[in-house]
């Protein structure tokens, strides 16, 4: 049968509201699976996925690796030091070359905008984008997503407002699309000089003061400002982003309401985000972490062509 | 281009065979918007020149006109291209003169100039004459060196003008780079005037281009690719006219792709500075909407910028209105290149 995602998830833009509640569905019962003691069902037994990180990336890596070996898929981790890569090869002749040992899926991480489509259009194995350079990061969007669903129940209506380095940041577009097609209203807060130019043709609302994103906000999803990006001249200073900008105790006490924290790792503390904030009371860090291997595990297991409505049965056959 | 029906291929005029001083091109759409002309009918030419157009109809030709067919084909003068990239020397592996001079013939060209970033940079008199000889050796389309503005078009120190002009150079360019510094401009459209040759500049201002893809807009933002705002052509292209303007030079500006730079050049030209400008094809037929789905090609075919919609429209105005006096191709062969 053919997948219900089609051959990759190169992006949440193209996918409908549908196909992305079919993957947050199919999540709920693999998030039980990781709470075993013996964290392991034989859904993708026989399955060879190659994790081709080309950046440097611990949390989405492991997070894959996690939830392959937890659907006992066989697994190889590619980087970029080490590999052919460094002797000038290609990308698409790596991927060829792998393929050409009968591989079943690919998930790639690539510094390269668009890399991952790329490198679909080329192969005929699966290709799961984990972030193409300042493009997407549709996992991680997908992780968001259902982080918000699990504590607002549905998206529809609910304000969420991304905060800081939009401009380069993957994790912000995939969170722009996915809220918005399931219905939330979406805001972005950071200084000009990193937001895009057209940024109001996302269909989001924009906020030039921290202040005025908390009190609009029922969650705040806080990126990580890269320490480059002072040096490439878009913030004076790190510092001057922490008082102007950083999401800090003293500006959440004055919402009126409140607001659940997200930060989709690393984190900077004392940058964007304040301690007392991320490892405060409404801070769902570590939930969109421990989302993030169910999410996945949705993602590989509909991709691989499992019938959604066998997910809940598929975790049945367990070897415990 | 015209062919015989009959014969396939036109004849080379070398055969001793009665030897017609004149040739008809006869039915053929002819197109000279010099002469306002877009009509159907017969050419004649005499010794290689227009001697005569007869509008549709049934003139009959004696045995001293050599008449050939061009029912249903189109009849002009032969285009110029003011900006073409012929490679060579350096990156013969992409394109040589002679692949260059021929594809242009081929193309209804009867004249190239090539632009002078090639490996070496054809930045003295030697190397303009190794183009203008390589370009001979072609036997195409006439090949019109341009030389550099400066050594090794690094921006810096003036290249030698006046031998490259006596060498054969048709106009002064460091094409490919924009020529980032105000003073080096200034300096080389005064310097230049002894000379008579336009300055050409490739209209980039290099910090807020730096690393960009494409059209800064919605496009970019979506597809996570640098942008670069059309301010970066545009600052340049008002820096060039007011320069031209102090100078008396005359500034030539490559590759204009957005609205504001047609505005300035009307600007320019309105108070009779010596300003001309040319735009590509693809400026005018495509929009930055091409590059969704991260095509590739449609990325490395410009190196400015494929423009949005509204801005493409304004660039085809332009055409229409004549603010611009020439016109390209753009012609440019690159290497297709995966990422690695």
């Amino acid at each position: 049968m053919t997948a219900p995602l089609g051959k990759d998830l190169l992006a949440l833009e193209p996918l409908t509201p549908e196909q992305i509640r079919l993957i947050l569905d199919t999540a709920e019962p693999f998030k039980e699976i990781s709470e075993r003691a013996i964290k392991k069902v034989p859904t993708l037994r026989g399955s060879t996925i190659v994790n081709l990180f080309f950046e440097a990336s611990t949390r989405t890596r492991i997070s894959f690796e996690f939830a392959e070996k937890r659907l006992s898929a066989d697994t190889v981790n590619v980087g970029a030091s080490g590999s052919s890569v460094t002797k000038g090869e290609t990308l698409v002749d790596t991927a060829r070359n792998l393929e050409a040992m009968r591989i079943d899926m690919v998930v790639i991480r690539h510094s390269a905008s668009g890399a991952a489509q790329f490198l679909a259009e080329r192969i005929e194995s699966n290709v799961i984008n984990a972030g193409d350079g300042t493009h997407e990061h549709p996992t991680q969007g997908l992780l968001d997503l259902l982080t918000l669903r699990d504590h607002f129940g549905t998206l529809e209506g609910r304000r969420v407002c991304i905060c800081g380095d939009v401009l380069h940041s993957r994790v912000a577009r995939s969170n722009i699309w996915g809220l918005k097609k399931l219905g939330a209203q979406v805001g972005v807060c950071g200084p000009r000089s990193l937001l895009p130019n057209a940024v109001s043709e996302l269909g989001v609302e924009v906020f030039d003061r921290i202040e005025a994103a908390i009190e609009w906000a029922e969650a705040l999803n806080v990126l990580r400002l890269q320490l480059e990006r002072m040096q490439g001249g878009y913030i004076p200073s790190l510092r001057e982003y922490n008082r102007v900008f950083g999401v800090t105790r003293e500006r959440l006490e004055r919402a009126p309401r409140d607001i659940l924290i997200l930060h989709p790792g690393p984190m900077n503390r004392g940058v964007e985000i304040d301690s007392d904030v991320a490892d405060g009371p409404h801070s769902v860090i570590l939930e969109q972490v421990t989302n993030g291997v169910a999410v996945r595990m949705a993602v590989l297991y509909l991709l691989a062509g499992g019938p959604p409505e066998l997910a809940e049965a598929a975790k049945g056959g367990s070897d415990r | 281009m015209a062919r015989d029906r009959e014969g396939g291929t036109r004849e080379q005029g070398t055969g001793k065979r009665n030897d017609p001083t004149r040739v008809v091109l006869r039915g053929g759409r002819v197109v000279d918007p010099s002469q306002r002309l877009d009509a159907t009918g017969d050419l004649v030419l005499s010794d290689g020149k227009v001697e005569n157009f007869w509008r549709a109809g049934d003139t009959t030709y004696g045995d001293d006109y050599r008449v050939v067919d061009c029912d249903g084909l189109v009849v002009s003068p032969g285009f110029i291209d003011v900006h073409c990239h012929l490679r060579e020397p350096g990156r013969e592996d992409v394109e040589t003169i002679a692949t260059g001079a021929r594809a242009a013939a081929v193309g209804g060209f009867t004249a190239v100039c090539a632009m002078p970033n090639t490996q070496p940079v054809t930045d003295n008199q030697a190397a303009v004459g190794f183009v203008l000889r390589q370009g001979q050796t072609a036997n195409a389309a006439r090949v019109h060196p341009i030389g550099a503005i400066s050594l090794g078009q690094e921006g810096k120190a003036l290249a030698e003008f006046g031998e490259m002009v006596g060498a054969g150079a048709v106009a002064v360019s460091d094409d490919g780079r924009p020529v980032a510094s105000a003073h080096l401009m200034r300096t080389a459209l005064e310097y230049a005037r002894t000379f008579g040759i336009p300055v050409a500049d490739h209209c980039e201002e290099p910090t807020l281009a730096a690393g960009g893809a494409m059209n800064e807009g919605i496009v970019s933002a979506r597809l996570g690719l640098k942008g670069i705002p059309s301010e970066a052509e545009e600052i340049m292209v008002i820096r060039d006219i007011l320069l031209a303007r102090r100078t008396g030079g005359h500034v030539h500006l490559c590759h204009m792709s957005t609205k504001g730079s047609v505005e300035l050049i009307r600007w320019g030209k309105e108070r009779g500075i010596r300003v001309t400008a040319e735009a590509c094809p693809h400026h005018l037929s495509l929009t930055e909407d091409v590059v969704n789905g991260y095509n590739t090609n449609a990325l490395c075919a410009t190196g400015p910028s494929i423009s949005s919609r509204r801005t493409t429209r304004r660039t085809t105005t332009m055409r229409r209105s004549g603010s611009s006096r020439t016109r390209l191709t753009g012609s440019s062969a690159w290497r297709r290149r995966w990422p690695s």
